[in-house]
């Protein structure tokens, strides 16, 4: 530095050429202008979210290694999760309520009632309570957020997807061989992601505002079991009351499950399924546009 | 020549909420909605949260204000100032992981920040998977990370642990694996917060060695620090900010001797000069070994003339003195040694003179000249100590950083400068012998 400062010429020091530099196609690539502003700017988001799928797995893979390093039951756990809530839901909903069951199973019928409603509740709880959980990554390192609710729920479905084998073997065990209308669970099953990863990135931006609204949502969703028909069929409302019903997202999806299943067309109520594909677009929207306007601030309410 | 990163009038507000919290929790929200409604029926909450109210007004507070600034491609700027200063709130809005208040940046070329290492590790997974995480937080591909996976493990020295949870490393071993993925990263801009300080010595070498390898090749890096050594070494140009806003961007040496001379008048809220000194100053800290034998007085910077200036002319000689009492006959003799440093603390030499200094009970004076152009423009300190050796080596007082003065040139007043105009550096420029002869045609003389 100091000798720098002593030439007496200080010309400009002429750019050093290098063959080998040239011809590593790394350095030809045109370098990227990226403006910041107050304003967020949209026009490189999706191109930067994609330059940085590869962090969605890694960040789920790393959520899913670091819990089954943490738990002494590992994988165990994730299926024993679901059976108690079945059995418990089984026992109260079929035994001591006796409600009807369309000639299944009740056992069955809780559990392609409590398998959509797992799938939701999970993906809608680590979605929320990612950005919180991520703190430390948000107020050092710069990556579109989106990225981090995505990965969350890329851990459930990994999760719940081990939960499937558990149906699996219980409906063997039955006797019940689904028909066609298997083929439309995937379907069913990515409207449950999206309503719950929807309604998630809303509360997610909120969690991290609001220290104390994290406290709600176990109690919103132990309220849902019951408002759902996670333990019952939606057949059992009085008529006058499913159109009601119907608004309840969930609704359209357990239903779905079911008759993807079970079969039973007596299940399907069209007008609930309507309003939860309204439901998926409108919050997927909503969902991402909240989460996109508040994103840029997230780093500082933390 | 094209820039790497263009910021102009930059600021950042942030919102102090009562209690000084950024958070803020769903219980204020409601508590301050329905006061405001209250207060005044006919304004409806705003749905916008974080909205102020007029009841719980939000002190605010700019971190950054009206910076602008640009870094050339392949410049090392270092960025510093006080805490506080708003250097993290700078490399935060340049990495994106906030966005300005007002203002824009251009950044030309791909962005690498790291703001501390080892961003993200999990405490239970191995080495292995820890550098792929990180590598990947950082930015790096899953093959750019697998290409680089022997260096990184290499740089770490970490190789026989690898596939060991991070939870059971000790600390250094840790950070040393959390450096050796960042040590790694190849982008076009690297953005730098004092990351530098991990680890044994050894590897803290190892590091420097690396980052000085990384900003070679035209690499554009931003480097905050608060070591004015660190940042001479590293960077060509250096910002510096204070309060949030930038108060000189200029050559490294420039401002961090700018910085340095306001980091000092602000901690004793006085002038840095210093040309006399008594002991009645409570800010003279003097460092005693051996009580009762010879105490300070005091010290002065005088011109050969007496005259008691901080503002020397390089080309006359400078006079130190210092005053001392003697409190009883002494059986041995005093070596006074003065202790001459540069700004930036370094130690320049230590003078003693040829005699040594009287030693019967009394007042005296003694005094040093330092010749003209001993001492470089700029400024300096002396240590002004009392010795003596005979016995077994002791100090009976030292002064420490009692006197500050500053030598300053005037054009012309230095006739070997040949019509270089700039300021010449070194803390030293002696009038030293030369000579020159003709050599015959065969080359000899």
């Amino acid at each position: 530095m100091q000798d720098n400062n002593f030439t007496v010429a200080s010309a400009p020091k002429a750019r050093q050429f290098s063959p080998m530099k040239f011809f590593r196609h790394e350095e030809i690539e045109v370098k990227p202008i990226t403006t910041i502003t107050s304003r967020y700017s949209s026009d490189t988001y999706w191109v930067d979210f994609w330059r940085h799928r590869e962090l969605i797995l890694f960040l789920a893979w790393r959520d899913l290694v670091a819990r089954y390093k943490q738990t002494v039951v590992g994988v165990a756990w994730t299926v024993l999760k679901p059976l108690a809530s079945l059995l418990v839901y089984t026992f109260i909903f079929g035994r001591v309520a006796g409600l009807p069951s369309h000639g299944v199973p009740y056992i069955l019928l809780v559990l392609t009632g409590l398998m959509p409603w797992l799938l939701f509740s999970t993906v809608f709880n680590s979605a929320s309570e990612s950005l919180v959980s991520n703190a430390h990554l948000v107020a050092k390192v710069y990556f579109p957020r989106l990225i981090i609710p995505v990965s969350s729920v890329a851990l459930s479905v990994v999760d719940h997807l081990v939960a499937f084998g558990l149906m699996a073997v219980l409906m063997l065990w039955y006797g019940v061989i689904p028909g066609w209308q298997i083929l439309l669970l995937p379907f069913v099953m990515l409207l449950a992601v999206l309503a719950a990863l929807g309604i998630g990135l809303v509360v997610a931006v909120f969690n991290a505002q609001f220290r104390d609204f994290r406290q709600l949502i176990p109690f919103a969703m132990q309220l849902g079991v019951f408002v759902s028909p996670v333990g019952y069929a939606t057949s059992l409302l009085p008529e006058k009351w499913r159109i009601m019903y119907a608004f309840n997202p969930v609704v359209g999806i357990i239903d779905s499950f079911r008759w993807c299943i079970l079969g039973k067309s007596e299940l399907i109520y069209p007008p609930s399924i309507l309003f939860t594909l309204i439901f998926v677009a409108v919050t997927m929207v909503v969902g991402i546009n909240t989460f996109r306007r508040h994103e840029a601030d997230i780093a500082d309410v933390m | 020549m094209s820039f790497a990163i263009r910021a102009e009038g930059l600021g950042k507000r942030y919102n102090i909420n009562k209690g000084g919290n950024a958070h803020r929790s769903l219980r204020d929200l409601v508590e301050s909605l329905v006061r405001r409604r209250a207060a005044n029926p006919k304004i409806l909450p705003d749905p916008e949260f974080g909205t102020d109210v007029p009841h719980a007004p939000s002190r605010e507070f700019w971190a950054l204000k009206d910076v602008s600034f640009e870094v050339a491609e392949g410049e090392r700027v270092g960025v510093i100032g006080a805490n506080g200063a708003g250097k993290s709130t700078l490399l935060k809005l340049l990495s994106r992981i906030t966005t300005p208040t007002e203002g824009r940046i251009d950044i030309h070329g791909k962005v690498s920040s790291l703001l501390e290492v080892g961003t993200g590790f999990h405490p239970d997974l191995t080495g292995r998977e820890n550098i792929f995480l990180n590598g990947a937080i950082l930015g790096m591909s899953s093959r750019e990370i697998r290409r680089k996976f022997d260096q990184i493990v290499d740089f770490s020295g970490v190789e026989k642990f690898i596939d060991t949870p991070v939870k059971h490393f000790s600390s250094g071993m840790y950070v040393r694996l959390a450096f050796a993925v960042s040590a790694w990263l190849d982008p076009d801009i690297l953005i730098v917060d004092e990351v530098l300080a991990v680890g044994d010595a050894a590897f803290q070498k190892k590091c420097a060695a690396r980052m000085k390898e990384l900003t070679k090749e035209g690499r554009t890096v931003l480097f905050v620090s608060h070591s004015m050594a660190s940042v001479n070494q590293m960077c060509q140009k250096a910002l510096y900010l204070e309060k949030g806003r930038v108060v000189a961007f200029k050559t490294v040496e420039e401002a961090t001797v700018e910085y340095q001379r306001d980091v000092v008048e602000v901690i004793e809220t006085r002038p840095w000069h210093r040309p006399e000194f008594s002991m009645a100053d409570p800010n003279i800290e003097i460092y005693i070994e051996r009580q009762g034998e010879a105490v300070c007085l005091g010290g002065s910077i005088e011109t050969e003339d007496g005259v008691c200036t901080a503002h020397l002319p390089i080309e006359r000689p400078v006079h130190v003195k210092l005053r001392y009492r003697v409190l009883k006959d002494l059986p041995f003799p005093l070596a006074p040694n003065f202790h001459f440093f540069d700004e930036g603390g370094s130690r320049i030499f230590i003078s003693m003179p040829p005699e040594p200094a009287p030693c019967a009970a009394g007042d005296y004076c003694v005094t040093c000249i330092v010749p003209p152009f001993e001492l470089n423009s700029g400024r300096f300190y002396v240590n002004l100590s009392m010795s003596s050796f005979s016995e077994q080596p002791s100090v009976h007082f030292s002064a420490r950083e009692s006197l500050r003065f500053e030598v300053v040139e005037k054009p012309g007043v230095d006739l070997r400068r040949h019509g270089f105009e700039r300021p010449l550096p070194g803390v030293s420029r002696p009038r030293l012998p030369w000579s020159s002869e003709r050599l015959s045609s065969d080359g000899r003389p």
